[in-house]
């Protein structure tokens, strides 16, 4: 039997909960807005998508974005359990206040996930393995994907995985750098799209056995079916022309989840809303389902791109969309992209009644593509 | 019944002043004139590689180090050739050490504008990324570091990606101490006492 995801939380910029983020997509309301207090003038734009009222009292922003949901996911994860922290910059606000202070010194080793993840683990109470995994932006989604594999080899029966990135004015330093922004706000398979929007979240997500799941007396919210991983092996901060990394990662997905691309009702996509990345996603999906179209969305149009924490938060609205029979619509999208009609959802609609299986992709600096399929829980396969 | 379980083809280290590898290939000693100097290994790289001067020493120690494992296992190294090779790694000091770097040049530059040569390499996983892209690695690339025992979770993981036959082998990297420890492993079949 596969593993389940069996508890799951988030806070994103469209509020706390998954529910909040699942509502703000099926209103096609974005979260999206300007002035973000990080953003300098020299910068391309100061829109972003952030969290607002967020605890600043804790040892950084990104454990004040965790805080409200550490205590209630600590009542229902197995002492036994593993942990994961997925971040990509983590406390990097830690290391932003020692340079402005002129501490050099101190600043290397202040944003060190190690630390985040001992308070984590503290705070939860778990005695499994524990580790910080980072994959640029799929790092939350190849989490999932390791707490899956811990549990298939037999390291331990339950493993919570806690995922997040905080904006900060180094990652809005950075990106503005790259003239990876967009100017005004990320409108992900549009035919007008010049960008993305940063943004930021915290997810947690419990993934268990299915055994273990049914003696806890949980309800599993969704199997992990089937998984993938592959690098473009291209280009450092481009993605690949072909999309035939992220479509290796998804044929390999689907052929762990024994599942066939007819049985996939929808895609979560990476959707950044670049130009290149969307390109490629498209080309990527072509290549697997050829030339039947699968509804395919993004959420970053709402959310912004929240960098470590997308793969989980996405994933959890995919599990959502599962659950509802709903595929929600490409928030920002207004006109798609000759390669992307027919495929991106302009509007929510039903979900194939026949298809059982739900995709949630990322890409991310580097040319790591990661796929992850989910079912209903039971599924046979 | 059959028990798999990860076999060691090749390790590898590399320090600021020399590499060494040993698989089945043979060993392979070089002193390095400067630090991380990888480019004057003999025969190190198959194809062009002058970028990789500008890389990191993080990075370069990692291009060396994977190059060295496919070297001294024998696996064709061409430039046109992929390999369906898992690339995992540990150790956050030269990611540390970047991040301090990115920050302090952009604020000492009047915060205005970063380096993006200097914010590419802030991630944990942009060495593997250079090492993936220079070498056609195209297996699963991620960072996972245990704190308790980096290299355990290092082995326990590339061993449940061979294991699982998901790769048919795996790249382990940890930074520790300003060196570079790696290595290559495949899944190896024994038989179980019990069968």
């Amino acid at each position: 039997m596969n593993p389940v995801i069996a508890y799951a939380d988030a806070i994103s910029p469209c509020g706390r909960g998954v529910d909040a983020c699942w509502s703000a997509l099926l209103a096609g309301r974005s979260a999206i807005r300007p002035d973000a207090p990080w953003a300098r003038d020299a910068f391309i734009t100061k829109n972003a998508a952030w969290i607002p009222d967020v605890d600043h009292g804790v040892r950084s922003r990104l454990l004040g974005m965790l805080d409200p949901m550490l205590d209630a996911v600590a009542e229902t994860t197995p002492p036994d359990a593993g942990l994961l922290l997925a971040t990509t910059t983590g406390e990097i606000d830690r290391l932003e206040k020692h340079v402005l202070a002129g501490d050099f010194d101190a600043a290397a080793g202040s944003a060190d996930p190690a630390g985040l993840l001992d308070v984590v683990r503290r705070r939860i109470g778990v005695e499994g393995p524990c580790a910080t995994v980072s994959a640029a932006c799929a790092s939350s989604s190849v989490a999932v994907i390791q707490a899956v594999e811990m549990i298939r080899a037999g390291r331990c029966e339950a493993v919570l995985v806690v995922a997040g990135d905080a904006l900060s004015e180094f990652v809005f330093a950075g990106f503005s750098t790259l003239m990876a922004l967009s100017p005004g706000q990320a409108r992900p398979f549009d035919r007008d799209r010049d960008g993305l929007t940063l943004g930021e979240a915290a997810a947690v997500a419990l993934v268990l056995s299915a055994e273990r799941a049914e003696r806890e007396g949980l309800s599993p919210l969704a199997e992990v079916c089937g998984w993938g991983i592959a690098s473009d092996a291209n280009h450092m901060t481009g993605p690949s022309r072909t999309g035939d990394g992220l479509a290796r990662a998804v044929q390999d997905a689907l052929h762990s989840a024994r599942g066939a691309p007819s049985e996939i009702q929808s895609v979560c996509a990476h959707g950044t809303g670049t130009v290149y990345n969307d390109a490629m996603e498209m080309k990527a999906f072509k290549l697997v389902f050829g030339a039947s179209p699968v509804p395919v969305y993004s959420i970053k149009g709402a959310t912004g791109h929240t960098m470590g924490g997308a793969g989980l938060l996405e994933l959890l609205i995919a599990i959502r969309s599962l659950r509802e029979g709903i595929v929600p619509a490409c928030v920002g999208l207004n006109t798609p992209d000759a390669d992307a009609a027919g495929w991106v959802t302009t509007a929510a609609q039903e979900a194939a009644s026949d298809a059982s299986l739900v995709l949630s992709t990322n890409s991310g600096f580097g040319g790591v593509n990661s796929a992850v399929i989910l079912g209903q829980p039971g599924r046979v396969s | 019944m059959t028990i798999r379980a990860a076999h060691i083809l090749a390790t590898c280290t590399v320090a600021a002043d020399r590499v060494q590898a040993d698989g089945a290939s043979g060993r392979v000693e070089h002193a390095l004139a400067a630090p991380f100097d990888i480019g004057s290994v003999p025969g190190l790289f198959s194809m062009p590689v002058k970028n990789v001067g500008r890389f990191p020493d993080n990075a370069k120690a990692t291009c060396a180090a994977c190059a060295l494992l496919l070297r001294a296992a024998g696996i064709d190294r061409g430039p046109e050739t992929t390999h369906d090779i898992a690339v995992l790694s540990a150790g956050f000091e030269p990611t540390a050490a970047m991040n301090a770097a990115f920050f302090r040049d952009y604020v000492e530059g009047g915060r205005s504008l970063g380096r993006g040569n200097l914010f590419i390499y802030t991630l944990p996983t942009s060495a593997l990324a250079e090492a993936s892209i220079l070498l056609g690695l195209t297996g699963p690339s991620f960072y996972i570091e245990a704190g308790a025992d980096p290299w355990l979770e290092l082995v326990e993981t590339g061993r449940c990606l061979v294991d699982s036959g998901r790769v048919p082998q795996a790249i382990l990297l940890w930074w520790r101490d300003d060196h570079l420890r790696a290595a290559l492993v495949a899944p190896e079949t024994m038989h179980s006492p019990s069968a």
